[in-house]
């Protein structure tokens, strides 16, 4: 642990972070494209933002250590995970994910907070104030996942305003398409970060 | 009616509880699954998908993962100062014709 930038800057970095990860965010798309916008999406990123927490002090404090392009291959999974059970959810066949999405957002969120710890490494962490700093920093992906999924909320609001009421077809492929999007792109990243892996 | 028309007319009394049926059908030989339904699976296509997308990538050049590449500061001045030394090397190589031109000189030399 080294002497840093001044706290208030974790705040900005937490924020920073997440918004320009888009496999952080894919994540909470897909949590989003799985419970809607109701109460189940507040215990959603509830349960998430607790696990990543949990395991982003625990990295940060050095408490565990895991190897970092291994982290991110299964951040990558995670994604491929709810971007199969959401296609799955979709043509009738709900899984887990379905019907507890908050363990599954507690349970990968342990994974994303170890991928959250790899910045915050990087930066280091004042030795007067590591407890303040890593709060602001935590407080920092919380308010960037919330930016996140206002916006989500604004775009599909835009969108029913804009087209109240779509031909068939087209809502059909409005509805499948986030998901088979998602999850390419995951699979995009999977197969990326492999190799580092075994190198 | 002859016994022998009794017989028949059971015979046809049968085929006629049977007409409401359709005959079964000749067995048809089935036909097995290749490739569908494993296709149809949404995890082999995303693999499919992001597979492709890494050619893709790969193929125009692009780093299937951006991110920031840590440098040791040491080994890239190392790197740094062996390089301008080949360059300066270079450079001086060049500045000299003698060394640019060895076989014009040496014949030049011969014909005096």
């Amino acid at each position: 642990l080294t002497a840093g930038p001044a706290p208030l800057a974790y705040l900005w970095s937490g924020i920073e972070h997440i918004l320009t990860r888009f496999d952080h965010l894919s994540f909470v798309l897909g949590l989003v494209l799985l419970v809607g916008f109701g109460p189940r999406l507040l215990a959603v990123i509830l349960a998430f933002t607790l696990a990543h927490s949990i395991t982003l002090a625990a990295a940060a404090l050095g408490l565990i250590r895991i190897d970092p392009p291994l982290v991110e291959a299964m951040v990558a999974m995670s994604v491929l995970f709810l971007a199969v059970e959401l296609v799955r959810s979709h043509w009738g066949h709900p899984g887990l994910t379905s019907s507890w999405p908050w363990l599954i957002a507690f349970a990968f969120g342990l994974l994303h907070g170890f991928a959250f710890a790899g910045p915050l490494a990087d930066v280091g962490l004042p030795r007067d104030a590591i407890p303040l700093s890593l709060f602001l920093f935590n407080l920092g992906v919380v308010i960037g996942q919330l930016i996140f999924v206002g916006a989500v909320w604004l775009v599909f609001a835009a969108l029913r305003r804009a087209v109240p009421r779509p031909f068939p077809p087209v809502a059909e492929f409005a509805r499948i398409a986030p998901p088979y999007v998602l999850g390419s792109l995951a699979a995009f990243w999977l197969l990326g970060r492999l190799p580092p892996i075994f190198a | 009616m002859t016994s022998a028309s009794i017989g028949k007319a059971g015979r046809v009394g049968t085929a006629r509880l049977d007409a409401g049926r359709m005959p079964a059908p000749p067995p048809v030989p089935e036909r097995r699954p290749f490739l569908g339904p494993i296709l149809r699976e949404p995890l082999l296509q995303f693999l499919l998908a992001g597979g492709l997308l890494v050619l893709a990538a790969r193929t125009h050049g692009g780093a299937v993962d951006r991110r920031p590449i840590v440098v040791d500061p040491a080994r890239a001045a190392q790197i740094d100062a062996e390089a301008s030394a080949r360059a300066a090397a270079y450079a001086r190589a060049l500045a000299e014709p003698e060394r640019r031109y060895p076989v014009a000189r040496q014949d030049r030399g011969a014909g005096s």
